[in-house]
């Protein structure tokens, strides 16, 4: 078996909020690695720091300490103009909220990470309709995100996530707004999609429901990882 | 990502319509009322135009056009002896009453002319010749006085018709097209001498002395030596600022220094302003703050904040000018009616439309800058945070 090549890689990273006597200490030391082909989940109690993490990963949020490598890219020397355009390119993003725009249809929203990247609209629409052909709304592309239930919405997101083909998935909660049969579907769909060669994805979520649909489970509290261990190994009765 | 700004921006109607109708108000009232001032302090001047004549020597008190302190006759022959004087002719110029069939009074602009050379006549007859005023009594009249000097509106006066100036018969047989008198009343023409048997009698009655400089002479050369040799003072009778003696300029500076003409206008223009940037920058600060939430997950995204911040000046420069255009639009509608009406006065010269687009940027880019701040200070990664 061969080893696993390292997506993401966080070595002592800290964080904190605030200043003098209201500072809060929110990350203590954080090491974390997410590997390739793999679902990593986060999983804890509201509070402990999975929402920072994740925007450290994600390249939205600079650590006070700590090495953090993603795709080979030392993010914690780069400009922050640099990180944008790292996230531009090789970073999907998926919301708790969908963050959907209401006001253009869903193969315009499913076209934004390419606009981003300077493509024009008249060749970013093929590759997003593709893109929401394969999360199965082909019928809805001319919609507006208001006129799909909260699953469909979900799943232009995800369209909108992979349509530039990025190695990393940053995914907030991303069943939380979704009841629970929709947020099966949504996350079947999402471990199909993430079979691709070279694509990791890190989900934070408290929805123990999903846990199943992850390669690897790390776990949370006050700050720090309690522990991360295949799904195969988790303890799924002593977090219920 | 300009066609997704647009669209953003579009698909808020309400919001996109409160931003044109703010820019359109702001540009209708600084271009309407901007344009009915200086068709205003055109009106101011409208004796110089009515009475054409390269230099205007008047009494040395004199500051406006519309001031009149009459001269003695007999420096009408000083004016004339001056050098580089070609000719130089009598005016008179005076506020008269006219009394109607109906027995009402009517005030009237009387310009009294050189009989022999007719300097000063009017330069567009649409009825009658000049050459009538020789005939006893004759009057020529501008258009406005035909209705003005009628007792029934719908009946306008017409060639041959016969009316009182100070209880002394005026009969039209001329008619011209003139600009219209500040103080809003008609403009009759007829000879000097008659003018001065109809206004009342009066030890000097020469208003003014027009002139003509000899071939190759600049107007004011020969009206300092005009002022140099008479005491009197000279006016050149030019385009606006063209020089430190021109009239019209000296006129309209008269009214904007001496009347509360300009704070009123003024006024009005600065509350089109303050309108319009107080409309233009709370709802487009709105529009960014309801779509915060879109331009986070954009930044999350990799857009960087230049492109967030085109995307806001874009929206802003689409709201800016179709704003601009409709307001421009109804202004100039606004002039055409007035013109057709001949009143309210109404003059938009080109720098209007392009100093009240100057403004509009500067309401647009106010109106921006709060939003790229805005954008610009958000955290990227507040869209995980709910």
């Amino acid at each position: 078996m061969s080893t696993p090549v390292i997506a993401a890689s966080a070595r002592s990273i800290t964080k904190s909020f605030g200043a003098g006597n209201a500072k809060i200490q929110v990350l203590h030391g954080i090491d974390i690695d997410a590997h390739e082909s793999e679902i990593l989940m986060l999983l804890g109690p509201s509070g402990c720091g999975k929402t920072t993490l994740i925007s450290i990963l994600a390249g939205t949020l600079t650590p006070d300490g700590g090495e953090l490598m993603v795709l080979g890219e030392p993010l914690h020397k780069m400009r922050k103009s640099a990180i944008t355009r790292f996230r531009a390119m090789n970073v999907g993003f998926i919301f708790q909220q969908f963050n959907l725009i209401p006001t253009i249809t869903c193969e315009e929203n499913a076209a934004v990470p390419l606009l981003i990247q300077g493509m024009s609209l008249s060749k970013a629409l093929p590759h997003a309709r593709k893109s929401l052909e394969q999360v199965g709304l082909a019928d809805h592309m001319k919609k507006r995100p208001n006129q799909l239930s909260g699953g469909q919405q979900q799943r232009v997101a995800i369209a909108r996530a992979l349509v530039h083909n990025p190695r990393l998935i940053i995914c907030d909660e991303p069943t939380a707004a979704l009841d629970a049969e929709n947020g099966q579907r949504v996350m079947e769909l999402f471990r199909d999609l993430m079979r691709q060669p070279g694509r990791c994805a890190i989900v934070v979520t408290h929805d123990h429901r999903i846990l199943r649909y992850s390669d690897r489970i790390a776990t949370m509290n006050d700050g720090r990882i309690v522990e991360s261990v295949p799904t195969a190994e988790f303890d799924f009765d002593h977090h219920r | 990502m300009f066609r997704l700004a647009l669209k953003m921006l579009f698909g808020d109607s309400a919001k996109y319509l409160m931003l044109v109708f703010g820019v359109m108000f702001a540009t209708f009232l600084m271009t309407q009322q901007s344009s009915v001032f200086c068709g205003l302090m055109r009106w101011t001047t409208a004796i110089l135009k009515n009475a054409p004549a390269p230099i205007w020597v008047v009494e040395t008190e004199v500051r406006q056009v519309n001031q009149t302190i009459a001269m003695r006759d007999t420096d009408l022959g000083r004016v004339r002896s001056c050098e580089g004087v070609e000719w130089a002719m009598p005016l008179y110029s005076g506020v008269q009453n006219v009394r109607l069939e109906n027995g009402s009074l009517t005030v009237v602009q009387l310009l009294g002319i050189d009989s022999t050379t007719f300097a000063g006549a009017p330069q567009r007859m649409i009825e009658g010749s000049i050459q009538a005023l020789r005939q006893p009594n004759a009057v020529i009249v501008d258009d406005l006085a035909l209705e003005r000097l009628s007792p029934d509106p719908k009946t306008p006066l017409k060639m041959g018709d016969v009316f009182e100036i100070n209880d002394q018969e005026a009969r039209i047989v001329g008619i011209c097209q003139a600009m219209r008198s500040f103080t809003g009343g008609p403009f009759i023409w007829t000879t000097y001498e008659r003018a001065l048997s109809y206004a009342p009698p009066q030890r000097k009655m020469l208003s003014a002395i027009l002139v003509q400089p000899i071939a190759g002479r600049d107007g004011e050369s020969v009206a300092a030596s005009i002022e140099t040799s008479t005491g009197l003072k000279a006016f050149t009778n030019g385009s606006f600022q063209s020089s430190d003696r021109e009239f019209n300029t000296a006129t309209m500076f008269w009214y904007v220094k001496n009347t509360g003409i300009p704070i009123s206008f003024g006024t009005t223009v600065l509350v089109g302003l303050i309108v319009g940037v107080a409309i233009s920058c709370q709802t487009f600060y709105l529009f960014v703050l309801d779509n915060l939430k879109h331009y986070g997950a954009l930044k999350a995204m990799g857009a960087s904040n230049l492109k967030l911040c085109l995307m806001l000046l874009s929206q802003v420069t689409v709201v800016g000018l179709v704003g601009y255009g409709i307001g421009l639009a109804l202004a100039s509608g606004f002039g055409l009616w007035a013109i057709g009406n001949k009143q309210p006065p109404f003059f938009m010269p080109d720098v209007i439309p392009f100093a009240v687009l100057g403004v509009i940027v500067v309401i647009c880019s106010l109106a921006s800058l709060l939003g790229i701040l805005r954008v610009s200070l958000l955290d990227a990664a507040v869209v995980f945070r709910g």
